[in-house]
């Protein structure tokens, strides 16, 4: 059972590079991704009776993070909080002229992200940043399949035309 | 066969079956347009991960935060009977026992405290049932109020009671929900309504909340249990996220249909 707890905390530990991205992806925003990390791990920890241990445990840890980040834009929206938390400077600072027009793109890319409905976000997010093939995120989000395709077709719709609008 | 945008999309993320690769490299070859929109695709994607790169480390406060919790695995259903396993609930939508246990006492507590608490029916009974419709005032604030927007009522015992729509959201069924908050001097309570097609107002859940607000006005949940019931029923109906302040005018204009 040592083993098994062991395990456990280094499956944890793997997954955190992987759930930081994720959570970054969904805030758009560093420091409340890491937030969003931590307060992730902090109920996986308390909730651990709660996970099917037949899943992945990545399924489940990421699944939380969603649920939280959800919750969390409620929130703001019930406090009327509905600007955009993220300094776009923040991003900036560390770059020379020459990278600014690609900063630029990024940020707005960020945006755009921010904008999209919180189910094509997830999705895309799971997929195009997270490497999760269709099924897997099918799994994930307890959705079929033909749902992931479209809400990420539709996501990456959205994007293409921003895109477009910039070039 | 037409190649769709969803087809595209699956063909760059190598979802394709082989026959339908085949099908969308034939068109690739044969239509620019197309490929351009491959190439774009690819360039989001490309982009996307730019984006949401990570250089730092993983802060060490995290990795300590596992590395020194006390893991308690008695409960993990791995290491449960198969039996046990066998009688998880399969329905999408169900509200885990714990927290309908919160609810149920919630819902008991508050409609029995308040039948008993006046011989006659408290203006709060009146405004809390179950299928809102035109004969309560609780009715009228979820057809016509804005969210953010204080109403007051007045009770029959010359009390107060103030209602807030806090935000309007579509459900996953294709109905119009609404989170609010009421509250008197005695009680606050939080709550969710949807509206059914005969345009009532059907409840889906109601907790207590404190009485007093916090300094940002707003009157939080009396406790966590509760606030998880909430947000679970929250994001169980809801399909994408809260509606724009525009899209909730428009829809009390007319009349949510």
């Amino acid at each position: 059972m040592r083993t098994t707890v062991d395990n456990i905390k280094s499956e944890l530990i793997d997954l955190l590079p992987k759930l930081r991205r994720f959570s970054y992806s969904l805030t758009c925003d560093s420091t409340l991704g890491d937030d969003l990390a931590q307060a992730t791990v902090e109920k996986a920890l308390r909730n651990l009776s709660k996970w099917d241990g037949s899943r992945p445990l990545k399924f489940w840890v990421f699944k939380i993070a969603k649920n939280i980040w959800i919750d969390q834009l409620r929130a703001q929206k019930v406090r009327g909080n509905t600007e955009n938390i993220e300094n776009l400077s923040d991003s900036m600072k560390d770059h020379t002229q020459a990278d600014m027009e690609t900063t630029q793109l990024l940020n707005e890319v960020k945006n755009k992200m921010r904008e999209l409905p919180e189910e094509q976000h997830v999705v895309l997010v799971l997929v195009a940043i997270e490497g999760y093939s269709y099924k897997e995120t099918a799994e994930m989000l307890s959705v079929p399949i033909g749902t992931v395709m479209s809400r990420l077709s539709r996501a990456r719709t959205t994007l293409v035309k921003t895109f477009d609008q910039i070039h | 066969m037409e190649i769709t945008d969803q087809m595209l999309s699956a063909y760059i993320d190598g979802e394709l079956e082989l026959f339908e690769v085949e099908i969308v490299e034939e068109q690739l070859a044969r239509n620019k347009g197309l490929r351009d929109h491959v190439d774009r695709l690819n360039a989001v994607n490309s982009l996307l991960n730019q984006a949401f790169s990570i250089e730092k480390d993983v802060p060490e406060k995290l990795c300590k935060l596992v590395e020194n919790s006390r893991v308690d695995l008695e409960n993990v259903t791995a290491f449960r009977s198969k039996k046990e396993k066998s009688q998880k609930k399969s329905s999408n939508f169900y509200i885990p026992t714990a927290i309908a246990a919160s609810i149920t006492l919630v819902l008991g507590v508050m409609f029995g405290y308040w039948t008993q608490s006046t011989p006659e029916k408290n203006e709060l009974d009146a405004i809390l049932v179950s299928n809102i419709d035109g004969h309560s005032e609780l009715y009228d604030v979820l057809e016509n109020s804005p969210s953010s927007t204080s109403v007051k009522l007045i009770g029959r015992d010359n009390q107060e009671i103030m209602i807030e729509p806090l935000l309007s959201f579509k459900s996953v069924n294709g109905d119009y929900c609404r989170e609010f908050d009421i509250h008197d001097s005695n009680k606050a309570l939080a709550g969710i309504a949807c509206r059914e097609a005969d345009a009532t107002w059907r409840l889906e859940i109601i907790v207590a909340s404190d009485t007093q607000p916090s300094a940002d006005g707003k009157y939080q949940l009396s406790s966590g249990q509760d606030k998880e019931a909430l947000d679970y029923v929250a994001r169980n109906l809801m399909s994408n996220g809260p509606l724009s302040k525009t899209e909730e005018a428009d829809l009390i204009a007319r009349q949510w249909k």
